[in-house]
Order: C-alpha cells, then sequence, then structure tokens
C-alpha cells in the first residue's frame, strides 16, 4: 500500500506532540489539586486513555487515514512523557503545597 | 488534599526550586546549539555510497521482483549473486579493515566531542548543584518512596526518620534532565542533541561509527535471502482486478460497439 | 498572495523537486525581489532554487543577482554555489569552464552526485548521446538507487532506440516504486513498440496494472484496446484466447468511450478506436513472436 513516509512522520510528530501537551497540563492540574501517590499515576493515565478515545471517535469520524494502527493512537508515546508529568506534577505541587 | 509535614522556606522555592529548573532547561538547549556548531560535515566515501545503495538495490529487489517478469527478475539475480563476478559475491570477499578507534584519529575526536557536549555537562552541573545547594531539603515528590531511595535522593541531609518523598537538590535537577527530555523535542524539533538518555543509549550499542565488519554481514545476509526469492508474478491475475477497479460492461453498450468495429 | 504564502508555495516546490521555472521567476519578480532578507534562514535555499530556474528561462538578470548574494555569504568554497556557478557556464554555453569547475569539485568530494549530474547534462546539451549514455551508466554502478538517473537513461536509450536496454531501465524504476503507475505504463509501451507477440502479451499485463492502480489513466486503455486487438488479430492465436482478446477490445472501447462522455469532451473517440483497429496487425506478416 503506498504510505507517504514524511506523512507518516509528521503524523506521529503531532501525536508526540498532543501528548506531552496532556502531560504538562495535567502534571500541573495534578499539584494544584495536590494529588499524591496512586491517584497522581491514575490521574495520568486516565487522561492519557480520554486522549486515545478522543482521538479513536474523530478518526473513526474522518474519511482519510492518518495512522497506521488504532493501537498506536491510543498508546504511543504514554511512557515516554510519564517522566514529563511527573516532573510537572512535582513542580506545581511543591510551588503550591510545600511552601 | 493532604496536609504536608514539614513547612520549607518559600526562599528555597524562588531561590532553588525554580533556579534549578531554569538551569536545567537552558543548558539544554545552549548544548543543543554548541553541538549544532561543533559537529563537522561527514563527507561520506565513495565506497560507502556504493555499499549503501547495492544493498538497498538488493534489497528493492527482493522485494518489488513480483512485479517484473521472470525473466527480468532472473537475470538481475544473476548478475547480482552470480559465482564468478555476481556483485554481491565480490562484496563477500573483500576484506574490511576494521576502523580502530584508537587509530583512526577522525572518528576519535567525534567521540571525543559526543562526550563533551553530553555527559560532561551534566556531570558537571549535577556537581556544582549538589556542592552549591547541599544540606537542606528542597521539594517533595508527591508519591511515596521506599526506604532504598533515601540515601540516594537524599544526599547530605543526615536525617533518619526523615521520608523517602522529601528529596534533596541533586535528585531534583535528575529528575528535571528527564522530565525536559520531551519538551525539547517540541523546542527544538526531532534529533535534537539535548536529548541525552537517547545518545547514552546510542553510544553504548552502537559500534565504532558506523559499519566496520556489518557491510560483509549485510551483503552475506542479502546474498542468502536473493538466493531463496522465488518469482511469483503478481500481474498474473491483475485483469480480473483491474475489472473490478475500473468497471465492469454494460452489455447495452456491448452492441453498440460491436457495430461500430465491425 | 503575501510573502508568506509565496515562500509556502516555493517550498513546497522545492520538496517535490516541480520544475515550474516560469512561475519560480514570476513570484521572485512579484513578490520576493523587493526584500530576500526578509526570508530568514530560508532565503539560501530559495535563492539556489530561483537561480536554477531563472537559468532554465534564461533570465540573466535575476540568476546574476542570487548567484553574486550566494557567493558574498559562502564564497567559493562552498560546493554547492560551485555547482551553481558551473551550471551558469552552461546557460551561457560555456562548456569548457563548467567542465573544469565540476572537475575541482569531484576533486575534493568524490562522492558528489550532483557535480557527477552536470557533467552528463552537459553531454546531452551538445547533443553527444552515446557518450552521455557511456558517462551514465558507469554513474548508475556506482549511485545504483538514483531513480532520476534511471529514468534519465531510459529517456536516452529511447532517443537511441534502443529498446531492450529502456526496458531494463523502467524495470528498476518499477522496482524502486511499485506504486506508481506512470512506470508500469512506460514498461507496457516500451514492450508494445518492441513487439512481438510475447511482448504485446507482457505490455497488455502491465496496462491492466496501470488501470488497477489508476482506472482513469486514458492511454493504459487504448493501450488495451490496441494490445488486444493485435492479440486477437494474430494467426497463431487458438481460437478461445482470440475471443478472450476481442472481448477485452470491446471492453477497453467501451471504457474509452464512456470516459469522453463523462468528461463532455466535444470529440468522438470512435473515430480514433476505428482507425486503431483497422489497422494491420503486427503478427500476421510472420514476425518472430
Amino acid at each position: 500500500m503506498p504510505l507517504n513516509p514524511r506523512n507518516v512522520m509528521l503524523n506521529t510528530k503531532s501525536l508526540n506532540f498532543s501528548r506531552t501537551a496532556l502531560s504538562v497540563l495535567g502534571g500541573g492540574v495534578a499539584g494544584i489539586l495536590g494529588l499524591t501517590s496512586i491517584l497522581g499515576f491514575l490521574f495520568y493515565f486516565a487522561a492519557s486513555g480520554l486522549l486515545g478515545l478522543v482521538y479513536l471517535m474523530q478518526s473513526s469520524r474522518s474519511d482519510g487515514m492518518f495512522f497506521l494502527s488504532k493501537q498506536q493512537l491510543v498508546t504511543s508515546y504514554v511512557f515516554e512523557n510519564l517522566f514529563t508529568y511527573i516532573l510537572m506534577w512535582t513542580l506545581v505541587y511543591g510551588c503550591v503545597h510545600v511552601y | 488534599m493532604s496536609e504536608p509535614e514539614l513547612r520549607l522556606d518559600p526562599a528555597i522555592r524562588i531561590w532553588v526550586f525554580l533556579p534549578i529548573v531554569l538551569i536545567t532547561f537552558l543548558v539544554g538547549i545552549v548544548r543543543h546549539y554548541v553541538s549544532v556548531l561543533l559537529t563537522s560535515a561527514k563527507s561520506v566515501a565513495l565506497n560507502q555510497v556504493m555499499d549503501s545503495q547495492l544493498l538497498i538495490r538488493s534489497r528493492m529487489l527482493r522485494e518489488n521482483a513480483k512485479f517484473l517478469p521472470k525473466q527480468s527478475f532472473l537475470m538481475r539475480r544473476h548478475h547480482m549473486n552470480n559465482e564468478d563476478n555476481g556483485i554481491l559475491k565480490n562484496q563477500l570477499s573483500r576484506t574490511t579493515v576494521q576502523p580502530n578507534p584508537m587509530t583512526d584519529p577522525s572518528m576519535m575526536t567525534d567521540m571525543l566531542k559526543g562526550n563533551l557536549t553530553n555527559v560532561l555537562p551534566m556531570i558537571v552541573i549535577g556537581g556544582w548543584i549538589n556542592w552549591h545547594f547541599s544540606g537542606f531539603v528542597t521539594t517533595k515528590v508527591p508519591f511515596p518512596l521506599t526506604l532504598r531511595f533515601k540515601p540516594m535522593l537524599q544526599r547530605g541531609i543526615e536525617l533518619m526518620s526523615l521520608d523517602a518523598s522529601w528529596v534533596s537538590s541533586a535528585s531534583w535537577y535528575f529528575l528535571n534532565v528527564f522530565g525536559l527530555r520531551s519538551i525539547y523535542a517540541l523546542v527544538l524539533g526531532e534529533n535534537n542533541s539535548a536529548d541525552q538518555s537517547r545518545v547514552m543509549q546510542d553510544q553504548m550499542s552502537m559500534q565504532a561509527g558506523g559499519m566496520p565488519q556489518d557491510p560483509k554481514q549485510a551483503f552475506k545476509a542479502e546474498w542468502e535471502a536473493l538466493e531463496v526469492t522465488e518469482h511469483h508474478f503478481a500481474l498474473k491475475n491483475v485483469e480480473v482486478d483491474m475489472m473490478a477497479v475500473v468497471g465492469p460492461t454494460g452489455d447495452d453498450l456491448y452492441h453498440q460497439n460491436q457495430k461500430s468495429i465491425h | 498572495m503575501n510573502v508568506q504564502e509565496g515562500r509556502e508555495l516555493l517550498r513546497s516546490w522545492r520538496e517535490d523537486n516541480v520544475r515550474r521555472s516560469m512561475d519560480v521567476v514570476d513570484l521572485w519578480d512579484s513578490l520576493l525581489s523587493q526584500d530576500p532578507e526578509a526570508l530568514g534562514d530560508e532565503k539560501w535555499m530559495v535563492l539556489e532554487q530561483v537561480a536554477v530556474a531563472a537559468m532554465d528561462v534564461q533570465r540573466r538578470d535575476v540568476v546574476e543577482r542570487c548567484l553574486k548574494r550566494l557567493k558574498a555569504e559562502f564564497d567559493l568554497d562552498s560546493i554547492r554555489v560551485r555547482r551553481l556557478y558551473g551550471m551558469r557556464h552552461e546557460m551561457m554555453g560555456d562548456w569548457e569552464s563548467a567542465l573544469k569547475l565540476y572537475d575541482t569539485i569531484l576533486e575534493e568530494d568524490s562522492a558528489n552526485s550532483s557535480a557527477r549530474k552536470r557533467k552528463i547534462a552537459i553531454h546531452r546539451a551538445k547533443g553527444e548521446r552515446p557518450q552521455a549514455i557511456g558517462e551514465l551508466s558507469r554513474y548508475l554502478n556506482d549511485f545504483l538507487c538514483d531513480t532520476e538517473a534511471w529514468m534519465e537513461l531510459c529517456d536516452l536509450y529511447l532517443e537511441e532506440r534502443d529498446y531492450a536496454k529502456a526496458a531494463y531501465c523502467c524495470e528498476e524504476l518499477i522496482l524502486h516504486n511499485p506504486n506508481n503507475h506512470i512506470y508500469f505504463q512506460r514498461y507496457a509501451e516500451i514492450k508494445y513498440t518492441q513487439g512481438g507477440m510475447d511482448n504485446i502479451e507482457m505490455a497488455k499485463t502491465y496496462y491492466a496494472k496501470t488501470l488497477s492502480l489508476n482506472p482513469d489513466n486514458i492511454r493504459a486503455l487504448y493501450g488495451i484496446l490496441l494490445a488486444s486487438f493485435q492479440l486477437a488479430s494474430s494467426n497463431k492465436m487458438p481460437a478461445p484466447k482470440k475471443q478472450e482478446f476481442m472481448k477485452m477490445v470491446m471492453w477497453s472501447s467501451k471504457q474509452i468511450q464512456k470516459r469522453y462522455q463523462t468528461k463532455n469532451a466535444p470529440i468522438d473517440p470512435s473515430r480514433f478506436i476505428q482507425a486503431f483497429v483497422s489497422q494491420p496487425p503486427n503478427g500476421q506478416s510472420g514476425a518472430s513472436s
């Protein structure tokens, strides 16, 4: 099946961008809310899953095929951005609650 | 919302917490631009180009041979794998000299430069932060950690009863390094040199500079794969496919055409 | 259109390697030449692109301006700038200076493919086809996967009427891009021109593949029509096969007419179809298959 590798790369890059933005914002929210330990991690995975679901719905509604596999939409880049989430979470939590 | 057990001086927040974040971020960006300046233009030797292209061509032949007539495929395979003068066979019998990192000066300098720009700043700045911001607790990570992490994360703070979640500035620095990786990807674009951990992985798995022994093995693998490839002409039933794609015949126009042609 | 849009357009043309030299030069004249510095970091690539386009349409003033700016920044040490100066010599017809310049580039960087390709282009411009073919074959021994070069070699062989070798080049193109219907169509046409029953059957198969990739390829439809008719009229074909081929003739002519109707074309293709299928078929003169 003909694939345009440049477009594939652009699509995965934008997916990465959205996931990173989610981790940053999610970390901020988690810090402000004062979530700790398990709750914090659950929040991250729940938010990632929600984002994945939103993408799935959008891709089934649109005509074009933007990604090779549905599984990639939902699960890619989750663990790469986990550290970013932890960083933002610790940062905002520290700013708001510890001081 | 849980009440924290310790109150920390807000001054820590302004003068330690946030500055470490800023320092890590800015150093990463500086490192990226420095490595862009330092990387020398890699001039590829002609025979390396030939090798890589030969491998690509052989792979293309294997993957897409089904679109060619059988005769053409056999002719090409013979050209590549022939006992006497097949071009893949020739590459196999070529003796390769493994470029030793110690003796090959250009590779040495590349490795040095790589190390310099990536690992050194991390160690230097980590050490400086540890020395400068030592002796007090910097922040609390929001999740509980086991006691095993205490000596690692609480360098410089000698308190037995302190929860392992309260960490020192050095560990906050390292958390920053890992966390900002993804953000560098956003800010600087892909393949940026501020992404340290990937560089460290590369250094561990990569051989000296490229493919010293690999071409021979790659050629051998290609040669064997090509020997084994069979030719299944993909265009045998293409007319059926074509009918399906283009459209069926309509009977009314059939008669009309018969009149117009005969 | 403002500068930003013009920039985007130029970049898309650059990345897709489109040869729209007149449009590029027009865009430069109307929009970008007032203030090329505003383009930022992209301006070097834009200058190179505009210079090459201007050479294509013989706009010496634009060429001089772009090259002067590039030389001021990068000086003649840069291989890319030197290549542009070589191309400028070619535009003026000064082959000797161009060749000398490309030779200096190759001394410095033996793996530089663009200098070698320019030398081949000089041979072609001078009309020295055999030398061009020789140089290009040697080039392709080193750079086996350069699709552009294989296409050029295919064209050269077609001009020399060496269809077997042109078919070989076309097969290379297919190997590298098996999803491009144009390559299959071209291969089919080469096979059809070679003649002989086997080749014409092969041509028909490849025309069919072209259509399965792109159902709107009219040339392929005509190709199937002609190939099927040739096969159907051959003496050596058994009767059931002849019927099959005649059915294909019917089908393809019907498809062609349908296409012309849907596009509201002002001409009626049945005249052409009539003309094509009333030619004496190739196979009947006893040519070997």
